[in-house]
C-alpha cells in the first residue's frame, strides 16, 4: 500500500472505514476502473496518475456490460463505491452533489459494514449472477479489512517489549504485554533468590518461597547478632593481646586471615593448597590497598 | 562470583578487624556496638551501589546522630506499607522505598554479603576464642 492514499483516505472520510477500504485497494481500483467509465472522471484520472497502469488492467477485466449494469443497479451508488475505493475527495464532492445517501451511509454505517457491502456491491458488479460466491468473497474481503486494523493496531506496544511474545489466547494490548513482561522479570528472580536460600526449591508457591526467604534472612540477622555478642565478650576477654599488636602487623602475620575468611576447619574448595597461596597474595594486596 | 565474594570476605575481614579493635580501645562496649561495627564493615564494603548498604549506612549514622528522627520516620512509613511482601521490604534495609523488582535483587545480594558475614565472623570467633 502507498502511504499517500491511505493519509488521503484518512482525511477524506475521518472514520476508519476509509483505512480499510485502502487496504483492500486491488477492489476499490477495479471498482475505478469502473467509476472512471461511467463518469469519465478526469479528476479521478488525474489523481491516481500512480495507478493508471493497474486500472487500465483492471479496466480491461471488466466489460461495458458490467459497467452498464452496475450504473444501472445501483444508480450513483456504485459511483461513490468506486470514489470511495480510490479514497477521493473530488470525486465524493461530485457524486455528493449528485446524490446524498452515500455520504449518509458512510457517516452512519461502520467500517467491517461498509466493507463488507463495497465489496459486495464491487463483486456484484464483476460478476452479477452469482450471488453465493459474491457473498463468499464479501465475507473474504471483510476478513482481510480485519486483518489490516489488526496490523495497524499491532505496532502501538512499547519498543521495549516487543520481544514478548502473546501465546495463543493471550491478551496483546500493550497493557498486559507490560504486565507480562515484568511478571517475568520477577519470576526471573525469584528464581535467583530460591538458588541462594538453601532448602527452597521444593518450595511451591511464590509466598512460601518469600516465606522461606524471609526466614532465613531472619535468621542470618539473627546469627550476626548472636556472634556479635559472642565476639564482645571475647574481645574484651582479649584487650590486652589486641591491644599490644601495633596496628600494621594485624595483616597476615597477627592473625590468620584466610583461616578467619574462609574457615580452617571446613571441608571447601578454598582449603586446597593450591588456591591458598593466591587467596594469601589476594589478602595481602586488598589490606595494601585499604591501607 | 566466587571471586567477588572472597573480595568481599577479605575486605569486610580487614574492616571488622579495625572496627573491634577501635571499640576495644574504648572502655564501654556492649553487644550492639559490635552489630553496628560489623554491619557498618559490611555495607561500607559493599559501597554505595546497593539501596540496601547505603540503608544502612545512613540508619546507623543517623541513629548514632539523631535517634528520635529515626523513629519519627519509621512511624511514618510502617503506615504506608503493603500487604504481602511489606514483611520483605521491612527486612531487607532500604526495601521501603523501592519497587517489586529491585526489592528482589537487592535481596539476592543482602542474602549473599549476610551469608558471608556469618561465615567470617563465626571464623574470627572460633580463632579469637581459641
Amino acid at each position: 500500500m502507498d502511504p499517500p492514499i491511505i493519509n488521503e483516505g484518512s482525511f477524506s472520510a475521518a472514520n476508519p472505514s476509509s483505512y480499510t477500504l485502502a487496504e483492500i485497494w486491488p477492489f476499490a481500483a477495479a471498482a475505478n476502473g469502473g467509476g472512471n467509465g461511467e463518469l469519465g472522471g478526469g479528476g479521478l484520472g488525474l489523481r491516481m496518475s500512480s495507478f493508471t497502469g493497474l486500472l487500465e488492467a483492471a479496466a480491461n477485466s471488466i466489460n461495458e456490460s458490467t459497467l452498464t449494469e452496475q450504473s444501472g443497479r445501483s444508480g450513483g451508488g456504485g459511483g461513490a463505491a468506486g470514489g470511495s475505493g480510490g479514497g477521493n475527495v473530488g470525486v465524493r464532492k461530485r457524486d455528493m452533489n449528485s446524490e446524498d445517501d452515500f455520504s449518509k451511509f458512510v457517516s452512519t454505517s461502520d467500517a467491517n459494514d461498509l466493507d463488507g457491502s463495497v465489496a459486495k456491491r464491487l463483486k456484484a458488479s464483476q460478476s452479477k449472477e452469482e450471488n453465493g460466491a459474491s457473498k463468499v468473497e464479501a465475507e473474504s474481503s471483510s476478513h482481510t479489512a480485519n486483518k489490516g486494523t489488526e496490523q495497524s493496531s499491532k505496532p502501538e506496544p512499547p519498543k521495549d517489549y516487543i520481544h514478548v511474545r502473546a501465546r495463543r489466547g493471550q491478551a496483546t494490548d500493550s497493557h498486559s504485554l507490560a504486565e507480562r513482561a515484568r511478571r517475568e522479570k520477577i519470576s526471573e528472580r525469584m528464581k535467583i533468590l530460591q538458588d541462594l536460600v538453601p532448602g527452597c526449591n521444593k518450595v511451591i508457591g511464590k509466598a512460601l518461597v518469600l516465606d522461606e526467604i524471609i526466614n532465613y534472612i531472619q535468621s542470618l540477622q539473627r546469627q550476626v547478632e548472636f556472634l556479635s555478642m559472642k565476639l564482645e565478650a571475647v574481645n574484651s576477654r582479649m584487650n590486652h593481646p589486641i591491644e599490644t599488636n601495633p596496628s600494621k602487623d594485624l595483616a597476615p602475620s597477627a592473625f590468620d586471615t584466610t583461616g578467619m575468611i574462609f574457615g580452617t576447619q571446613a571441608p571447601r574448595e578454598y582449603a586446597q593448597g593450591t588456591q591458598s597461596e593466591w587467596l594469601h597474595m589476594q589478602v595481602g594486596n586488598s589490606f595494601d590497598r585499604a591501607t | 562470583m566466587t571471586t567477588r565474594s572472597s573480595i568481599i570476605r577479605t575486605r569486610f575481614a580487614y574492616r571488622f578487624l579495625r572496627s573491634l579493635r577501635k571499640l576495644n580501645q574504648k572502655e564501654k562496649t556492649n553487644s550492639r556496638r559490635v552489630k553496628y561495627a560489623a554491619y557498618v564493615s559490611m555495607a561500607s564494603v559493599v559501597g554505595s551501589k546497593r539501596v540496601w548498604s547505603r540503608a544502612v549506612l545512613s540508619k546507623i549514622r543517623n541513629r548514632s546522630l539523631n535517634p528520635n528522627l529515626v523513629k519519627k520516620k519509621k512511624k511514618k512509613r510502617r503506615s504506608s506499607e503493603e500487604s504481602g511482601f511489606g514483611e520483605l521490604r521491612k527486612i531487607v534495609p532500604g526495601g521501603q522505598v523501592m519497587n517489586f523488582y529491585n526489592l528482589l535483587d537487592e535481596t539476592a545480594d543482602y542474602i549473599n554479603c549476610l551469608t558471608s558475614q556469618v561465615q567470617v565472623m563465626k571464623n574470627i570467633l572460633n580463632l579469637l576464642s581459641t
